[in-house]
Formats: structure tokens, C-alpha cells, sequence
């Protein structure tokens, strides 16, 4: 996983890193999932188009982790590979893969109440792009 | 860096400076200061009072710590009209809040029932990530019902009873609620998560009153020494997250439109005369209902395990609600300024409505006392159960603090947790604990919240709350 937990007395951050920023989105969605579950038993029988939209793209990023969190709390959707179909800063649609949150096959780790935007900050690095995420628990 | 005055040995100030409008107040001790130090919530405290229409001092209590815009612990109040409201003081979770129940169950009957009774609890109450009952899924039409009309809509269903309405913050229903400004995506996150506990730091406890402070107040509130008690502690779920983040984007758009100048972005928020901050607070009560009927349903399945374990109909174990209190909300109330009452939008966020003996508000059966008040401490040490006070009405706004508040985070709590059991720690404490999630108990370890009887000592000898009682845990479920 392309992500590091760090410190933050009530809640939960990740620094996460991407080659490119289709990149970066992708590994903070994984990274998302990796947070709520142990991932390595999602399987990838369901698949499904997501789409956000936003007027820059760190909020771009809050809104498509957002609409994840959505599909798992209305599906229960768990999502294992993500193929990120069109990117520009203000919309990003993909495809991903995953299957429903089944408790006898899915150890949960924790719930993630909401994505913030504190100190949200997407960066461009020599050799990749990072961000800074908080997550209300 | 920011500098504080000493008033007295429980309460601190943050002189007014730059754009602040007020002063900030915090009520803390020396020790709790100094654990405060490298927090970034005391700044938090001085960037509220920048907020248009802010009414006397931005007010942190004792269990303040970093949130999202607004400090956990946070308490404002603004005028109607020029003030604002704003999301992130009321936070995320719209009405997490606490229910006391009482009872008639001795603790001797329960000490060899627990591991019995803790089981029945996680079984009965939809607990952790993704987790509802098959049996109760709502439609949209019935979500907008419930959310209109608060706890009467789960009474009316059966769960819980008419009388237990009056013990609830606002008889349970939150006024102006108007479902037609909820989204239809939180009514979709909501629809299964009515009668669902959640994660993270929401719990049910069963403990017992360990000590009495005062016998006559107590006895009011129907608490006995050594008798059992239950506290829930959870709010909106999905349903109020996605009012919360909906509104966020709301208000930073307001923001711009009405030109109000922030220290800090997320402290968005839209004047209480505006169209945004009308529409925000009408939705907000939704969020709040849908709280109250979700600490109604699960107080039903506490009382069905209650009947399950001991064998019992619903006068063997006497379960009754003493109150139910909202820990994050904004609320239209009539408070005192310069001698005089006038409505405020008060916003409380990880903070406990602490009204006087006398007030209308507080019930009938309550009111020569005050408004019960129940402060949850960790899962190992002790809740308390308290009384608002006059102080505190002329003070804070009539409120006081909510619970313990963290120390360390939780990254920290699960290496400090690590070649440990916490559970057969507490086991051999005589407490015994089921969670859901793999690091939930690692990550909510006592260790990892403050001493909450630091806590309310302060708002005791600082007199915005009165202790009535001290609860030790016994059983207790977590997400």
C-alpha cells in the first residue's frame, strides 16, 4: 500500500503517494479501504462506474473518497482495483472492482465517519505526488 | 503561541486580539492545561471568536481537543441578527449524545450474568463498520417521517414509551426540522443505519453507581448505590455525516456570497438570516432527530437483552430513561445578556447542555433540581452523572463538558496497546468487553483518554455542573 498513518489524537490521517495524480487518487482510495478492512480477501466479482465532480482538485479528492465512502455505507461496497478512466482537476470518473462488505469473509478494522479537508494538501514532489488526508472516526 | 490569563485555579483567558471579537474562556486545571500545550485546539478557541455575532467569550471546557474547525469541547453562541451558524460547530456526527438509563437490578445479580449479558448486547445492537439489523430498513417517505418528528416517531412504533419522550434534550425533537432540505443521498446512507451504534468512540455500557454525592439528588434521578445503570453513546450515523458534508460545500459558497472574512476555512459558515444558514439548521434538526430515534431503538434492544439474560419481563429490570443529552448541536435558546433574555443560536460541540434548577426546559419531575447531565469517561475507569447549575447558565451558556477526551492518538494507543490484552486487563478489573473492529480496543484503551474525574472535578469546583453520582463500568459493547 502506497500510504502511511499519521499521528492525530482524535482522528485518523494517511500521507499517501502516486506517480501521477490519476495515480494518487487511486492509492488514497485503496488506502481508504485499507483503513476500514483487512483487504486482502475482497474479492472482485462487482464492478462499478464512480464519477465526482469538484471545483479544484483537492476537493476533488475529498468528494471522490466521499463518494466511496457513500457506496459502502448504501452498498456495502468494498473495492479492490480501481482503473481511473478520464482525470482533469475538477472531475475524475473510473472503474472499479470490488464486492460487498461480508462480515464472515471481511475482518472490519473501523469506520470512517467523513473525509475533511484540514490541512488537506495535494503535493508535486521530484519524483511523485502526495497528499495529506484527515478522516473523521 | 497563545497566551493565557489566569482568572482562577479553573478558568483561564484568551485576551482579545487582531480580528477577535471576544475574548476565548477556557475551563481547565494547570495539569489539564499542560497536556493542552502541543494541542492545536486552544488557537481553535481564538478562532471562533473571530466569527461574526459572536455573544460574551468563545468557551473551550475542560475535555476541549483539536476538531475540525470548531475544538471538540467548543461552545459559541451568536446573536440572530448578525450572528452565523456554522457546520463545523456542530461537527459531523449531528447529535452524538449520551441516554442514562436506570434500574432496579442490583449489582450482585449482574456480577456472574455479565459475560451473558455482554454477549446478548453485541448480538442485539448492530455494532461496527457496515453492521444493521435485516429487519430494519427504511424508506425514503418513512426516513422523512422519522427525521420530522424525532424519538415520538419510535415511541409511536412500540420502541420505548411516551413518558420516556420528556426525559429526552427537547422532548426528543429538535423544532424547525424540515426534511425536504436533506439530500437524497443521506437519506440513502441513512436508510439502514437507524438503530445502529457505529464505531470509533460510540459505545453501550452497563456499569453501576459506585458512589453517591449527593443521596438526595440521586434519589431524584432514581440512581442507587450498587444498582445497575446503562449509558448509550452514539448519534446520526451516515445520515447526519452526509447533512454535515453537504453543507460544508454549502457554506464555503456562502462564505464568498455575504464576504465574511475567516481565519480559517473551516470555519464556513452562513449568516442566521440567510437563506444557507435557515436551509443548514432545518436539516441539522433532521440529522439531530434521527439521532434521538437512534439512542430510542437501541435503549429497546437494550432492555430486550436486559429480558433475555435475566429471564425477566420489563418491571424485573425497571430499565428507565434518567436523560438524554445532544453533545454536538446548534440550537435556537433564550439565554441571559446584559440582564437581559434574548435568543442566541448556541452551538455546542462536545459539549452537554447544563441547564438550572427552575428552567423551564428542564422536566417537570427534574426541574427543583437541574437538568440531569451524563459525562462518559474511558471504557476501564468511571462515568459521572451531574446537574446543571445557575453558574453555569450565566456563564456557559448553560453548559458544561462531555466526557474525557483523548490524550494520546490513536497510532500511539495501538503501540502502547502493543504484547498487551487489554481485554483480560479489564477482564481482571471485572470488566468485560466485546468490539467489532480489529483495533478498536487497542485504539479506545483508558490509557488513551484523559482521568474524566479531572475532567468534571474542574466543571465542579468551577460550578457549571454539580456531581450527583460516579458509574463503574461492567459490560460494555463497542463498533
Amino acid at each position: 500500500m502506497e500510504y502511511e498513518i499519521i499521528d492525530h489524537t482524535a482522528d485518523i490521517g494517511i500521507e499517501v503517494r502516486g506517480k501521477t495524480l490519476p495515480d494518487l487518487f487511486r492509492n488514497a482510495a485503496l488506502a481508504l479501504f485499507d483503513l476500514m478492512v483487512f483487504t486482502d480477501r475482497i474479492g472482485t466479482g462487482v464492478e462499478k462506474d464512480v464519477l465526482a465532480t469538484a471545483e479544484d482538485e483537492e476537493a476533488l479528492l475529498v468528494s471522490w473518497l466521499s463518494e466511496f465512502l457513500y457506496l459502502f455505507d448504501t452498498q456495502g461496497l468494498l473495492v479492490r482495483e480501481i482503473e481511473v478512466k478520464t482525470f482533469d482537476p475538477r472531475r475524475i470518473t473510473a472503474r472499479v472492482r470490488g464486492e460487498p462488505f461480508d462480515r464472515t469473509q471481511h475482518r472490519a478494522k473501523r469506520e470512517i465517519k467523513a473525509v475533511t479537508y484540514h490541512d488537506l494538501k495535494i503535493e508535486k514532489g521530484k519524483s511523485c505526488f502526495k497528499a495529506r488526508i484527515i478522516f473523521d472516526l | 503561541m497563545i497566551s493565557l490569563e489566569k482568572i482562577n485555579d479553573w478558568k483561564w483567558r484568551i485576551p482579545k486580539s487582531g480580528k477577535m471579537r471576544v475574548d476565548g474562556i477556557i475551563y481547565a486545571s494547570e495539569k489539564l492545561l499542560r497536556d493542552l500545550a502541543q494541542d492545536p485546539a486552544l488557537e481553535q478557541v481564538a478562532r471562533v471568536a473571530h466569527l461574526p455575532g459572536i455573544v460574551k467569550h468563545s468557551i473551550a471546557m475542560p475535555d476541549i481537543h483539536w476538531g475540525y474547525g470548531f475544538p471538540i469541547g467548543g461552545v459559541a453562541a451568536f446573536r440572530p441578527e448578525d450572528g452565523v451558524v456554522s457546520p463545523g460547530g456542530v461537527g459531523y456526527d449531528i447529535n452524538c449524545g449520551v441516554r442514562l438509563l436506570r434500574s432496579e437490578i442490583p449489582l450482585e445479580r449482574t456480577r456472574e450474568k455479565a459475560k451473558d449479558l455482554v454477549a446478548a448486547l453485541f448480538q442485539n445492537i448492530p455494532t461496527g463498520l457496515g453492521s444493521h439489523r435485516k429487519d430494519f430498513r427504511l424508506s425514503v417517505p418513512e426516513m422523512k417521517k422519522m427525521s420530522g418528528e424525532g424519538a415520538r416517531w419510535a415511541v409511536s412504533r412500540g420502541f420505548g414509551t411516551r413518558e420516556e419522550i420528556e426525559h429526552i434534550e427537547e422532548n426528543g425533537t429538535i423544532s424547525g426540522a424540515d426534511p425536504d432540505q436533506v439530500s437524497e443521498k443521506a437519506y440513502e446512507r441513512g436508510r439502514n443505519q437507524l438503530g445502529t451504534l457505529g464505531s470509533g468512540n460510540h459505545f453501550v455500557e452497563v456499569g453501576f453507581a459506585e458512589e453517591i454525592f449527593d443521596e438526595s439528588a440521586a434519589q431524584r434521578l432514581g440512581i442507587k448505590k450498587g444498582f445497575i445503570t446503562v449509558i448509550v453513546h452514539t448519534g446520526s450515523r451516515g445520515f447526519g455525516y452526509q447533512i454535515c458534508d453537504d453543507f460544508l460545500r454549502v457554506m464555503d459558497a456562502a462564505v464568498r456570497k455575504y464576504g465574511i472574512d475567516l481565519p480559517d476555512r473551516q470555519l464556513a459558515c452562513a449568516p442566521l438570516t440567510s437563506p444557507e444558514g435557515k436551509r443548514y439548521l432545518s436539516a441539522m434538526a433532521c440529522g439531530a432527530n434521527f439521532a434521538f430515534n437512534n439512542r430510542q431503538l437501541i435503549t429497546h434492544w437494550v432492555r430486550e437483552s436486559f429480558e433475555k439474560v435475566f429471564q425477566t419481563g420489563p418491571s424485573g429490570h425497571g430499565l428507565g430513561t434518567i436523560y438524554d443529552v445532544c453533545h454536538n448541536i446548534a440550537k435556537i435558546e433564550k439565554h441571559l445578556v446584559d440582564g437581559k433574555e434574548v435568543p442566541l443560536c448556541v452551538h455546542r460541540k462536545g459539549a452537554t447542555r447544563a441547564f438550572p434548577p427552575g428552567h423551564p426546559a428542564v422536566p417537570e419531575v427534574y426541574r427543583s433540581l437541574g437538568q440531569p447531565i451524563l459525562v462518559p469517561g474511558d471504557m476501564g475507569r468511571c462515568s459521572y452523572v451531574l446537574v446543571g447549575t445557575e453558574n453555569a447558565y450565566q456563564e456557559t451558556f448553560g453548559t458544561t463538558c462531555h466526557g474525557a477526551g483523548r490524550v494520546m492518538s490513536r497510532h500511539q494507543a495501538k503501540k502502547a496497546a502493543r504484547g498487551r490484552s487489554i481485554v483480560k486487563e479489564l477482564e481482571a478489573e471485572g470488566i468485560h468487553i466485546m468490539a467489532d473492529g480489529y483495533d478498536t480496543i487497542a485504539e479506545e484503551m483508558p490509557d488513551a483518554y484523559k482521568d474524566v474525574s479531572d475532567v468534571v472535578d474542574v466543571v465542579h469546583r468551577a460550578g457549571i455542573g454539580r456531581k450527583v453520582a460516579r458509574l463503574k463500568p461492567l459490560c460494555v459493547i463497542k463498533g
